[in-house]
């Protein structure tokens, strides 16, 4: 009877079919988070040649920087700054969230303003102070590259487009999952995968209302949320910043305003520094703020303990290897 | 290469056609089909699991929003799908689609908002809720003196959940309100928080809920769906048509398929039959030209039946024709072996064929009916069907622009058609025989002509011969009569020797009379020509007959013209109607009607007879026919020959009709015979006519002329001829000095020139000739009428006759009568007769 749902589930949804057995598993054990799902069906060849891409500072003008500048995968994906920094030697609005997992969030960047990553890249490449690139100058480039053009060519035959360009990136960027953290095996069955501790340090996580949004594969990053439900955590004297506003600087909807894509909290131990204007660097602190803002409670030191204990257990493997903060491991 | 140029659009044509019909006859993208189809149930199912999943969040079932992404996520792509739909109908004339496509999309939006308003607030509404519960719990432990307020919240907010209505969010409110004030510790204060939370939040999440539920996503989708199927099943119609379309055309073609076939087939049976007649006309040729002239006549029936035969009809006919084309001269006729004879009249095709008026008929210049029986009333058709013709093909045959004659084929069991190639090889086939009737013709024409050579040589032979002999015997019968005729002067009349010498005239005259035939007939007679009525020669001649031949033989005669004349002898051309008709009496035996006709015929052209040809002219053309034993044409062959003769002997000369010849010769004519055994014979003299020569006719005869004592100087070699001419000359009332030498003569003549009137000289001499003599006699005195008397009557050349000054030529043997008429024609007349003078011989 089950098979018969699930074999009917898979044809009555073609689209999702692929993530249902997850979906019906994380519902058999009952909880809000479930596993990253292990397998990838990714062409090897796009996912390489997105690789080389992704890491080609040629993408921007000038060839100064590439994408891997601020999404160093070494660094847990951002680039360890409060707030990153444009081409142009300036901070930009926000913090670099991480490319890790990115496949698995519904929209991009703080406000959600990209469904898709294409979209996203090719605003990166075009954006001024990030890539400052065009597309004419860029596409000479790869197709001057022998190593480029042959590798396209193979791949998709002709000359390199910038639909092929926009597709092997984001073809490399949806490889970027970090499954297999320790939680995920606590979640896959396997009970002595985090400690009791951190277990009781997920029990705080769900009690306290932080699973009310940081839920679902990503543990965040499938809906927006203002930021301040209990409390104002911006300055009241209105020296906010643009970028205080949230979703509202693009929607101009007053219900948006301070309305912002819940992040991902995968891997969150790697990437700080937190929120979208990076003002925290320690996790404890933002873990203190949140509950603050959003839960209205004011936790207290051991508790806020458990739950980065648990926090901790978010951190997955990336091509088979633990995922660290190489860059920031001689500080810690 | 032109036809393919021609053949090319109707190719480009058929091709775009098909093409046409078969991109329209194609299922209308049945990927899309099948893409759009699915767009639509991921709409529904998508819409589904999202109220549902919607539902369980709401009730705190459902613990991650991932499910709601997805479905939202669903419906995005799907609404994202259908938009091609919306693009492309929008553009090929389906507003009603593309609006309810667009509406459909504007509702998915609106859904995806809602949906994402719905998850921050309900994930707010459920932690609150979460900690509420917890929270009044805990606090009604941890702190009992705010247990009651915290009781009654509880229960109020329990009633607002389960019936959020404004009452009872009032007193909610209200609750918390007393709850803050009677406590003012942390707990209580975050308790305080999250309710006021819930009471804010819980109806605009149910508000939020109930929209999605209302969502129009499912209806408009349900209206695109009926209108893009009710679209699809039109298309799906209209291509099903165009492959019916199709159908039909595949059909057309493959019948045109079939019909080429067949067609093609036909031609080449057409072809077989074609180059099976071709080949029966090539072999037909080739017979002809290998075929002997004898032969011809039986290789064209042959060929014909052959021909007639392959062309499957009943009956046909080769009719060769007169080069006037009005007369059927030979005709080959074949009739199918099964079939009865055909009624005669094939002479009446030939008149049909050459007066044929109705051109709709005509074919390549033959004529071709293929219908006796829808052919407009008239001769042709009276004709036609009087022959039982059904069908009729008739090529005329010509030769150097005459009508040489007509090939027809008749079917009279059934129609029979020809196509314009078989009438072409028809033609071919009348070329064929047009040939080889003209090849026999004209060997036939050799054959007649090398005939004729034959025999004239042969006649002049014999007329060279007869000549010889009768010249010498000319001149002894001169002798026998001349001295026959003196002898009975001195003799008394009635005496014993009178009667004696009287029987030896006779004999000689009829001795003469076989002489002068064989004269006749050698033409060596040289007679005096004067325009002859050939009415009265015919009559004479007829008198004559009548009283010769016996009653039980009738002479008719039929004269058409009346005033014919023809320059010539009179007698002798009497003696031409005596013998043909004296001949045809011998031919019946004496019994039997003889016809004479007389009439007047034209030529235009050369025309061979039977013995000798026509320049074309007038002629007078004498016909004698009989009802006798008729001749076989070897007999023909020889009847003018002197001495042959098929009568029992002692009965004919068989110079009757060589004299014949030797006069109708003489003037100019010819003859014709046509005869077969047992149905009589017919000959045909023919005379060149004269033009008006009637006037000449007025000239008649008179009683004998005599001299007036005029001196004639008579020179002969042969002594009792000499003596004979002197008696003669004496006893017509002239003054004969006669000389048996023509050297003494001269030296008579020059010794007085003006003594002699007249010289009178034979030509044949041993010394001097008369010529001669005569040229002599005529240089010294020019005026003096010279008349030479010959035996024979040889090539004697007129203008050495005109130098000579001789004016008359007589023949041996000398007669009184053409003696005295010569003599005083060319001495002129005397005022009064000095002398009467009698001829004493018998006439």
């Amino acid at each position: 009877m089950a098979l018969a749902c699930v074999a009917t589930a898979v044809l009555c949804f073609p689209t999702a079919g692929d993530e249902q057995p997850a979906a019906i598993h994380s519902a058999r054990i009952g909880e809000p988070i479930s596993p990253i799902p292990a397998a990838l069906d990714l062409d090897g060849r796009k996912v390489r040649l997105g690789d080389r891409l992704f890491h080609d500072p040629r993408l921007s003008r000038g060839s100064l920087v590439a994408c891997a500048s601020c999404h160093r995968l070494e660094a847990g994906g951002d680039d360890d700054r409060a707030i990153a920094i444009g081409t142009d030697r300036r901070p930009l609005d926000f913090n670099a969230p991480t490319i890790f997992n990115v496949a698995l969030s519904f929209r991009f960047n703080w406000r959600g303003n990209f469904r898709d990553l294409e979209e996203q890249n090719a605003a990166a490449i075009l954006d001024h102070r990030l890539m400052n690139n065009d597309w004419a100058s860029l596409l000479a480039t790869l197709q001057a590259d022998t190593d480029y053009r042959e590798d396209f060519a193979a791949i998709y035959g002709g000359d390199v487009d910038r639909g092929q360009v926009l597709d092997t990136l984001a073809t490399y960027q949806r490889s970027l999952v970090t499954p297999n953290a320790r939680f995920d095996r606590y979640l896959r069955g396997e009970p002595a995968a985090i400690t009791a501790e951190e277990e009781h340090g997920y029990q705080l996580f769900k009690a306290y209302g932080c699973v009310a949004c940081h839920q679902g594969v990503n543990i965040g990053g499938n809906l927006f949320q203002r930021f301040g439900i209990f409390a104002n955590p911006f300055p009241e004297d209105g020296t906010g910043t643009e970028a205080d506003l949230g979703r509202f600087t693009i929607t101009g909807d007053d219900a948006d305003r301070h309305v912002f894509r819940v992040p991902s909290l995968r891997n969150v131990a790697l990437t700080a520094p937190y929120f979208h204007d990076g003002s925290t660097q320690s996790l404890d602190e933002a873990v203190a703020i949140m509950a603050r803002n959003q839960l209205g409670r004011t936790l207290a030191q051991h508790e806020i303990d458990r739950i980065v204990t648990f926090l901790r257990t978010l951190t997955g493997e990336f091509r088979g290897q633990p995922l660290a903060d190489t860059a920031r491991s001689e500080d810690r | 290469m032109r036809w393919l140029a021609k053949l090319l659009p109707a190719i480009v044509l058929l091709l775009l056609a098909l093409t046409y019909l078969a991109v329209r006859s194609a299922v209308p993208h049945t990927e899309r089909h099948e893409r759009i189809l699915d767009a639509l149930r991921s709409l529904t199912l998508n819409e589904s699991a999202l109220h549902r999943d919607v539902l369980r969040a709401r009730d705190g079932l459902l613990r991650d929003y991932d499910p709601l992404v997805r479905s939202a996520d669903g419906l995005r792509l799907a609404g994202s799908t259908l938009r091609e739909l919306g693009d492309e109908t929008g553009a090929d004339g389906s507003p009603d689609l593309a609006r309810s496509v667009r509406s459909l999309r504007t509702a998915v939006d609106e859904q995806e908002a809602l949906v994402e308003r719905f998850k921050s607030s309900n994930a707010l509404l459920q932690n609150s809720l979460s900690y509420f519960g917890h929270a009044s719990h805990q606090l009604n432990r941890a702190e009992p003196g705010v247990a009651p307020a915290v009781g009654i919240l509880a229960s109020d907010m329990l009633r607002f959940i389960h019936n959020p209505r404004r009452g009872n969010a009032a007193a909610v409110t209200a609750s918390l309100d007393r709850l803050a004030r009677v406590s003012a510790g942390r707990d209580i204060a975050a308790f305080v928080a999250h309710g006021r939370l819930i009471v804010a939040t819980l109806p605009a999440v149910d508000e939020l809920v109930a929209g999605l539920l209302a969502s129009p996503v499912g209806s408009r989708a349900r209206v695109v769906q009926d209108l893009y199927l009710e679209r699809h099943g039109a298309a799906l119609a209209r291509a099903n048509q165009f492959r019916l379309l199709l159908y039909a055309a595949a059909l057309v073609l493959a019948a045109y398929l079939v019909y080429l076939f067949l067609r093609l087939r036909a031609n080449a049976q057409s072809l077989r039959a074609r180059l099976r007649f071709e080949n029966l006309i090539a072999e037909i040729s080739t017979q002809f030209i290998n075929l002997p002239r004898e032969r011809i006549t039986d290789g064209i029936q042959q060929a014909l039946a052959r021909l007639a035969e392959h062309a499957a009809v009943d009956r046909a006919c080769l009719l060769r024709c007169d080069p006037e084309g009005r007369r059927v001269e030979r005709a080959h006729l074949w009739t199918r072996e099964d079939m009865a004879r055909p009624p005669s009249g094939v002479d009446q095709l030939l008149t049909v064929a050459s007066h044929w008026t109705l051109g709709a008929y005509r074919r390549q210049r033959c004529i071709y009916v293929p219908s006796v029986t829808t052919m407009p009333a008239g001769a042709e058709r009276a004709a036609l069907t009087e022959r039982d013709i059904r069908s009729w093909l008739c090529v005329p045959l010509w030769r150097a622009g005459r009508p040489l004659g007509l090939l027809g084929f008749e079917t009279v069991r059934g129609e029979q058609r020809w196509t314009d190639d078989d009438i072409a090889l028809f033609r071919t086939a009348g070329e064929i025989f047009a040939n080889a009737l003209e090849r026999k013709r004209a060997e036939d024409e050799t054959e007649a002509l090398a005939g004729q050579l034959r025999r004239a040589q042969r006649l002049e032979a014999i007329g060279t011969l007869a000549g010889g002999i009768a010249h010498n015997f000319n001149n002894i019968l001169g002798a026998v009569l001349g001295y026959s005729e003196m002898a009975l002067g001195k003799l008394a009349a009635d005496s014993r020797p009178w009667r004696y010498v009287t029987e030896v005239r006779q004999a000689g005259l009829r001795a003469k009379g076989v002489v002068d035939q064989m004269l006749a007939f050698s033409r060596r007679a040289d007679r005096a020509r004067a325009a002859v009525a050939m009415r009265d020669v015919v009559d004479e001649a007829v008198r004559l007959l009548r009283a010769s031949l016996p009653a039980t033989v009738a002479i008719r005669v039929s004269a058409e013209t009346a005033g014919a004349a023809v320059r010539g002898d009179a007698t002798q051309l009497q003696q031409v109607v005596m013998n043909l008709c004296t001949n045809a009496a011998d031919a019946m035996d004496q019994r039997g009607p003889i016809d004479v006709g007389l009439d007047m015929v034209e030529l235009a052209h050369e025309q061979p007879l039977s013995h000798g040809t026509l320049a074309a002219g007038r002629y007078v053309r004498l016909t004698v026919a009989d009802t006798g034993h008729g001749m076989d044409p070897a007999t023909q062959e020889h009847i003018f020959e002197p001495f042959f003769t098929t009568k029992p002997p002692g009965t004919g000369t068989g110079l009757g009709l060589a004299t014949v010849h030797g006069i109708v010769a003489d003037h100019g004519g010819a003859l014709n015979v046509r005869s077969r055994p047992g149905a009589g014979s017919r000959f045909e003299a023919y005379f060149a006519a004269m033009e008006a020569g009637i006037a000449e006719l007025e000239q008649a005869a008179s009683s004998l002329p005599v001299g007036h004592g005029e001196t004639v100087l008579l020179v002969e070699d042969d002594k009792p001829l000499m003596l004979l001419g002197e008696e003669m000359l004496a006893a017509l009332g002239y003054e004969p000095v006669g000389f048996d030498s023509g050297r003494q003569a001269l030296s008579a003549f020059r010794a007085d020139p003006e003594r002699f009137d007249l010289l009178l000289t034979d030509e044949i001499m041993p010394e001097v000739s008369g010529t001669d003599l005569a040229t002599a006699a005529h240089r010294i005195r020019p005026e003096m009428p010279i008349i030479l008397v010959t035996g024979h009557g040889g090539p004697v050349r007129a203008d050495r006759l005109r130098a000579a000054g001789i004016r008359e030529l007589l023949r041996k043997p000398l007669l009184s009568a053409d003696l005295a008429r010569a003599l005083a024609q060319h001495l002129p007349p005397q005022a009064e007769p000095q002398r009467a003078a009698r001829t004493r011989g018998g006439r």
